[in-house]
């Protein structure tokens, strides 16, 4: 099997964090960073494997704990390999400061904000250590964070608790000033049909919520929906479109070792390492990222013959791994999620269709809309102290 | 139970599939989009959903400022006998809706105008303080109809940084020449 560049990559900086969120795969946290020596050796082995452009993205545990780390990575890799590396980061957002944001700024570093929607929903799950909410640690920093970059993507959980409230939280986001919303299931949490029924109604309640958006213009992306409609709009997904690990997509864990993605460090040890495909001194295990790749192509058998194929998330082998233990096999609670999100969201888009709004057909069939976008955005922001 | 369950059939959904959309011809100016970092931008917005990660990507440091780039632009059209008021609010309408722009320069006259898109200020104006909100005149504004714009993104310093601005400009005003406009 061929195998692709190395497009992207999580670094992980650290196991350490400063919040205890009860859905977290990272493994239990510890004092445990990545060294100065490691971390420019993973820069130098991804500048390596990348023929082209490499983003990283600094990940852990929280990385902003090592934010002097971070700086060192970023000085390195500009003056080593100029623009073919850039960076990206996923934080919790609750030790962000104003200098640490110019200098992301600056350095152009974008960052996914993990919040999960409004206080009630964000609090029953990300605690800090002495399991109190992080919400209003974040909240105080959401302006201004806005303000930086507009762009900030909101990454959002669903667990089963949280399932009745999605609605209100999602909305909450976008009516706070994000545009990006990605949000996905906690699939390893125990789902029952009652709290599938329950996620059921708030999608109906944020289709409708969608719709008016559009309708108004007002840009806002929500990947649930988004990345279904594409799927019929656009393309269905391929090999390697929604989950690429092990291939184009990796993660390197503290110690140097590469992962397939993320979810598979764990503690980085033990059974853990098992899942390794490599390591930035010595580089990959080709056979072992062979396997992963194979794996992750492979047709999932449970699917076969499925009006659905190539429009719903089974092709993610790491939320498969890490639900079921198996690439291939897929948990019962994604099946179940598409079946009632799928009817949902193409009723809504129907009906955008039908309607002529404007900026669904723009956002979904125009092939130039990220651009134009963008232009309009810039043009509309003149004045603006960005400007 | 949650249990897997393949779906034997699937009504299509009626909006359509594969097909890709060409703005109107009403679109609201005649867009001269010359802006290298605008292909970088869809290249990267395309290639950053495997990841998850969207939104505009990281941009090459040391853009041309606002300040610089209109010196530069204004020159080149100046050759060309084409002058313009500075920050010149429109409003232009988007299918009927509504779009409020302070244009960087405008020739109420011919209807030319340009505007360079510096997404972000210059970082040491700003750590210093020194960064100031645009010159927005809200309320004064003039309605439009066909301009054309010419619209560059944001240009990197060095070599080529100005001669790509001068050569956009030269383009410009060929395809304007070309359609009688100047």
């Amino acid at each position: 099997m061929e195998l692709s560049d190395v497009k992207y990559s999580a670094l992980n900086l650290t196991h350490n964090c400063n919040l205890r969120c009860t859905y977290c795969y990272s493994g239990p946290k510890r004092k445990c960073s990545m060294s100065l020596v490691t971390a420019l050796q993973a820069v130098d082995f991804l500048a390596n494997q990348a023929n082209e452009l490499c983003t990283i993205t600094f990940f852990g545990g929280e990385p902003l704990l090592e934010f002097d780390l971070i700086r060192q990575i970023v000085e390195y890799a500009k003056r080593t390999y100029k623009s073919k590396i850039n960076f990206r980061m996923s934080t919790n957002g609750t030790l962000i400061t104003p200098e640490i944001l110019k200098y992301f700024w600056y350095h152009d570093i974008y960052f996914a904000l993990s919040v999960d929607g409004d206080q009630v929903q964000h609090d029953l799950c990300r605690v800090h250590v002495n399991g109190r909410g992080s919400y209003r640690a974040i909240e105080s920093r959401m302006s201004t964070i806005l303000d930086f970059n507009p762009y900030t993507i909101a990454v959002s959980v669903i667990v089963p608790e949280t399932a009745g409230c999605v609605a209100a939280g999602v909305i909450d986001l976008f009516e706070k000033g994000f545009r990006y919303v990605l949000q996905t299931l906690d699939y390893s949490a125990l789902w029952t049909p009652k709290t599938i029924k329950v996620l059921k109604e708030q999608y109906k309640r944020l289709s409708s919520y969608y719709e008016k958006s559009l309708m108004k213009g007002k840009k806002i992306f929500y990947s649930p929906f988004d990345e279904r409609i594409k799927t019929h709009a656009q393309k269905p997904y391929g090999k390697g479109d929604l989950c690429d690990l092990a291939n184009s997509q990796i993660a390197i864990a503290p110690s140097g070792r590469v992962y397939p993605c993320v979810q598979f460090i764990g503690t980085d040890d033990g059974k853990y390492t098992e899942n390794a495909i490599g390591n930035v001194i010595t580089g990959f295990d080709v056979k072992q990222r062979q396997y992963f790749v194979a794996q992750n192509y492979a047709e999932r058998q449970s699917c076969i013959g499925c009006a659905l194929d190539g429009r719903c998330a089974t092709y993610c082998g790491c939320v498969n791994w890490r639900s079921t233990g198996d690439l291939r096999t897929i948990p019962p609670i994604i099946c179940e999620h598409e079946r009632i999100l799928m009817p949902i969201i193409d009723a809504m888009a129907n009906r955008l269709w039908e309607k002529k709004v404007v900026l669904f057909k723009r956002k979904f069939y125009e092939k130039t809309f990220p651009v134009s976008s963008y232009i309009e955005d810039c043009l509309i922001k003149r004045g603006g102290k960005h400007a | 139970m949650l249990e897997i369950k393949p779906v034997k059939s699937y009504k299509l959904p009626v909006y359509p599939q594969g097909i890709y959309y060409t703005p109107p011809d009403n679109y609201p100016w005649n867009l001269v989009n010359t802006g290298i970092a605008s292909v970088a931008l869809l290249t990267l917005l395309g290639c950053s959903q495997n990841t998850g990660v969207v939104g505009p990507p990281p941009m090459p440091l040391n853009y041309i400022t606002e300040r610089e780039a209109r010196t530069i632009i204004s020159q080149a059209f100046a050759k060309y006998g084409v002058e313009f008021d500075e920050d010149v609010p429109c409003v232009f309408s988007i299918e009927g809706n509504p779009l409020t722009v302070n244009l960087d320069g405008f020739n109420k006259e011919l209807k030319v105008g340009y505007e360079y898109v510096s997404a972000y200020a210059d970082y040491q104006e700003f750590v210093e303080g020194k960064a100031s909100p645009g010159p927005w005149v809200a309320g004064v504004t003039t309605d439009i109809n066909d301009p054309s714009i010419l619209v560059i993104e944001n240009v990197p310093k060095g070599t080529g940084g100005k001669e790509y601005l001068e050569n956009a400009v030269e383009d410009f005003v060929h395809e304007l020449q070309s359609h009688g406009i100047l």
